[in-house]
């Protein structure tokens, strides 16, 4: 398809798609002197319908913006409440350890429930990606 | 062309004008509708060469009798003004849609074949994704558009998104009218290559010599 036709499918594009063309001889015509021309016209034809998505532009963006930030500021919120969890429950852990030293059946049970907290976290934490999405 | 306030009056030498005066309960709306479709068989022969050239193939007698079934359901949303362009419009978005759907089942046929998943089952992709794509898609068009002069950009947009006429724009900006539409094949030009890109050149990849 050569440069040419191109244009000139630009401009049939441009005259047609005007509420007030009537030339529809005159480009059927054209049509009709190639088929790469109707090829042409139809790839101008999706780019009018591509560039109708210019009528969603958003005029002024300080909405979307402070919502963005808000969105942010939550979840970090939320993602440090998680971390200081996580944190607590390590330093449990270790006191545990260290305090019960001597007492086999508390040690046992808080390796136990340790091993089981570090793996669960380790799996999850890097299963990202791989979950089912609904 | 100047639009009159009784539709009955646009569509002159038809054969519901014989209704004029004597309705015999027929309303406005059939008027219009039966007004159509006399301009339908009388432009038989232009519309389906248009049809044709417009790579309707053999399919061009269903596609005229889609638009006479079109024609029957249709509501009339005032008079119109060019019943022939009219016709014409109709039978150009009928074989856009078409040509559009066709690809769209491609598209979907082939991502099915590839991965097993529809992404084109509107109701399965997620809103949230879909809303991604449309922004992507604008800015692809303004970029894309931003390359234009900021006087094709703003006479693009005022045809393509306010829907201003061409000759209202020509008014407006104190040009002729046959220079707003260079600036729109330019915006025209640049759109339908973005489309180009996207889509490997349609079909034209195949058939064009």
């Amino acid at each position: 398809m050569t440069t040419d036709i191109r244009d000139q499918a630009a401009l049939w594009m441009a005259r047609a798609r005007d509420p007030r063309f009537s030339d529809w001889d005159a480009l059927t015509e054209w049509l009709e002197a190639d088929p790469a021309h109707n090829l042409a016209y139809e790839a101008a034809f999706a780019g009018h319908d591509l560039a109708g998505a210019l009528a969603s532009e958003q005029p002024a963006a300080p909405f979307a913006d402070t919502r963005v930030a808000s969105t942010w500021r939550r979840s970090r919120w939320i993602g440090g409440g998680l971390a200081g969890a996580v944190a607590a429950a390590l330093v449990a852990l270790v006191g545990l350890l260290t305090l019960a030293a001597r007492q086999l059946p508390v040690r046992a049970s808080a390796l136990i429930w340790g091993g089981w907290t570090l793996v669960t976290g380790l799996t999850f934490s890097f299963m990202s990606g791989t979950v089912h999405p609904y | 062309m100047i639009r009159s306030s009784s539709p009955a009056h646009n569509i002159v030498a038809l054969p519901s004008s014989r209704y004029d005066g004597e309705t015999n309960g027929r309303t406005d709306l059939d008027m219009v509708a039966s007004g159509l479709s006399a301009v339908l068989i009388a432009q038989r022969a232009a519309l389906l060469r248009f049809l044709r050239a417009r790579g309707a193939g053999e399919d061009a007698d269903d596609i005229m009798q889609e638009l006479w079934l079109k024609l029957d359901r249709m509501e009339a949303a005032g008079p119109i003004a060019d019943p022939r362009a009219y016709l014409f419009r109709m039978a150009d978005n009928l074989m856009h849609d078409r040509v559009r759907a066709t690809l769209r089942r491609n598209n979907r046929e082939q991502a099915w074949g590839e991965t097993g998943y529809d992404p084109a089952g509107h109701d399965e992709t997620p809103s949230a994704e879909r809303a991604l794509a449309a922004r992507q898609r604008l800015h692809q068009v303004e970029r894309a558009l931003a390359t234009l002069s900021a006087r094709t950009q703003s006479i693009f947009r005022r045809f393509r998104i306010d829907g201003i006429t061409q000759s209202r724009i020509a008014q407006e900006e104190g040009i002729s009218l046959s220079a707003v539409e260079k600036h729109l094949q330019r915006a025209y030009r640049t759109v339908a290559a973005l489309v180009d890109e996207e889509e490997g050149e349609l079909p034209s990849r195949s058939r064009a010599p």
